[in-house]
């Protein structure tokens, strides 16, 4: 069952190092409005690092939403560095050779469009040949053995700009063609999940079920309650909390609540209560604690705290 | 936890009666119960706010404050005492919230309403804050 993105269910979730991808933009897209995810892009320009306003694929999934598309099936975990070493080693020679070979000859085409390019940037340099080059020419011939000791020089530099027939010749063998080693690009495919990535077929992975994520306890129920609930969830640390929760998509409303998860038997301090009260209230939004009742597995109460008002 | 013993402790009264004192002459409410039932953890205070601690914010724009007998008005709400050093838990709030009686809680913006208390925080200076709980999702009012 393919979604309106083309994707089908269950897609691969990327591991890297206990960190959560997405690398294709059409399951993005399928899991904001289908899951109610959104993750946080972490791609940036490779030009410019520094700069986090505007950034892209891959999008990191928070632990809680990797574990909670693995437990409804719409997705499954893939181990990206393993994945990618056993796609290299079980790739054909025929396909390895293949592949070598027109990049091979990308290259080579690559040096001879350059070598090219300056041929003609030189022809362009001599053809029109000013008066007083012709000039320099005539003048070398009176002066003799000078201008002879001259062109000796000429022949060891390679180049100057008062050119004789001689080191004409000499100038074009002087270009040696760069070696393809020293050429800054090699045709590389957008996409490298054919080429590189062996990926298992999908149903045999969900029920190995080695790489299912672990997220806490204490957070995991109170995301997948308030999940159900509509809500959409982002991580919360820059404001303070576990969560922020969105009545709908981000982009269209405010965040209702800043969450914090705590375990059943968890003590809080009530100075922190008043902080969380304070913290809610002070940027329009309620304070929001909850967690899994122990005695009754699957109930999670949640409480909600804003200030008095006086 | 929760044995009635709790509610008559001489530490318990003085919360109770600081937090009476500072809500009938501090904050202007009216009707003031105290309730000792044995059912509640600790003693619990009820009464009648001059306004309405929490306006549902999709009646906002409807609510009028002049109006005397609107049902965020007639409010009556619940005081839960408790000593800044305190440390609460889940299983603690749930058990409060469980001990309230069930049943019809009034109304805001039309709907009918889940349960909420004051939680009125004492500190060893006699101050006195505020904060509303909602058991359960309750959207935040607008402020």
């Amino acid at each position: 069952m393919a979604s309106q993105w083309g994707v089908v269910e269950p897609f691969p979730i990327y591991l890297v190092k206990s960190r959560y991808f997405l690398y294709d933009a059409n399951v993005v897209s399928h899991v904001r409005a289908s899951h109610r995810m959104c993750g946080c892009l972490t791609g940036t320009l490779p030009q410019i690092p520094q700069q986090n306003v505007f950034l892209g694929l891959p999008l990191e999934l928070m632990t809680e939403e990797a574990a909670l598309l693995v437990e409804k099936g719409a997705g499954y975990i893939v181990n990206d560095i393993q994945a990618h070493s056993q796609g290299l080693k079980s790739m054909l020679e025929a396909d390895k050779a293949a592949y070598l070979e027109a990049r091979e000859a990308e290259s080579i085409r690559e040096m001879q469009a350059l070598q090219k390019a300056a041929e003609e940037r030189r022809k362009a340099f001599r053809t029109p040949k000013p008066a007083s080059l012709k000039d320099n020419d005539g003048e070398e011939e009176e002066t003799g053995e000078e201008g002879k000791i001259r062109d000796g020089e000429e022949d060891k530099v390679g180049a100057t700009v008062f050119e004789t027939d001689t080191a004409k010749t000499k100038l074009s063998n002087a270009v040696d063609p760069a070696p393809p080693s020293t050429l800054r690009y090699y045709p590389v495919p957008a996409t490298s999940e054919a080429l590189y990535h062996a990926l298992p077929t999908s149903p045999g992975l969900l029920e190995a079920r080695v790489l299912e994520p672990a997220p806490s306890e204490t957070s995991y129920p109170l995301y997948k309650h308030l999940h159900e609930h509509n809500y959409f969830l982002s991580p919360g640390l820059r404001f303070g909390c576990q969560f922020m929760a969105y009545p709908g998509d981000p982009l269209r409303f405010h965040s209702h609540f800043v969450v914090t998860g705590l375990g059943w038997d968890e003590e809080i301090e009530m100075r922190d209560v008043v902080g969380g009260g304070r913290l809610g209230t002070g940027v329009k939004k309620a304070w929001m604690v909850g967690g899994e009742n122990k005695d009754k597995p699957g109930e999670v109460r949640t409480f909600c705290v804003e200030w008095g008002g006086f | 936890m929760t044995t009635p013993t709790d509610t008559t402790t001489p530490h318990l009264q003085d919360l109770v009666q600081t937090v009476h004192k500072n809500l009938k002459h501090l904050a202007d409410w009216s009707s003031l119960v105290i309730h000792s039932s044995p059912s509640f953890p600790r003693p619990l205070i009820t009464g009648l706010p001059p306004d309405p601690v929490y306006i549902d914010p999709d009646s906002a724009s409807t609510y009028n404050a002049e109006d005397k007998n609107s049902p965020e008005r007639s409010q009556h709400e619940w005081v839960l005492p408790v000593d800044l050093r305190e440390k609460w838990t889940l299983r603690k709030w749930a058990q409060m919230f469980d001990s309230l009686p069930e049943g019809y809680w009034g109304e805001s913006g039309g709907k009918v309403r889940g349960k909420r208390i004051l939680l009125a925080v004492v500190s060893d200076d006699s101050t006195v804050v505020h904060y509303v709980v909602h058991d359960g999702i309750v959207k935040p009012r607008q402020n």
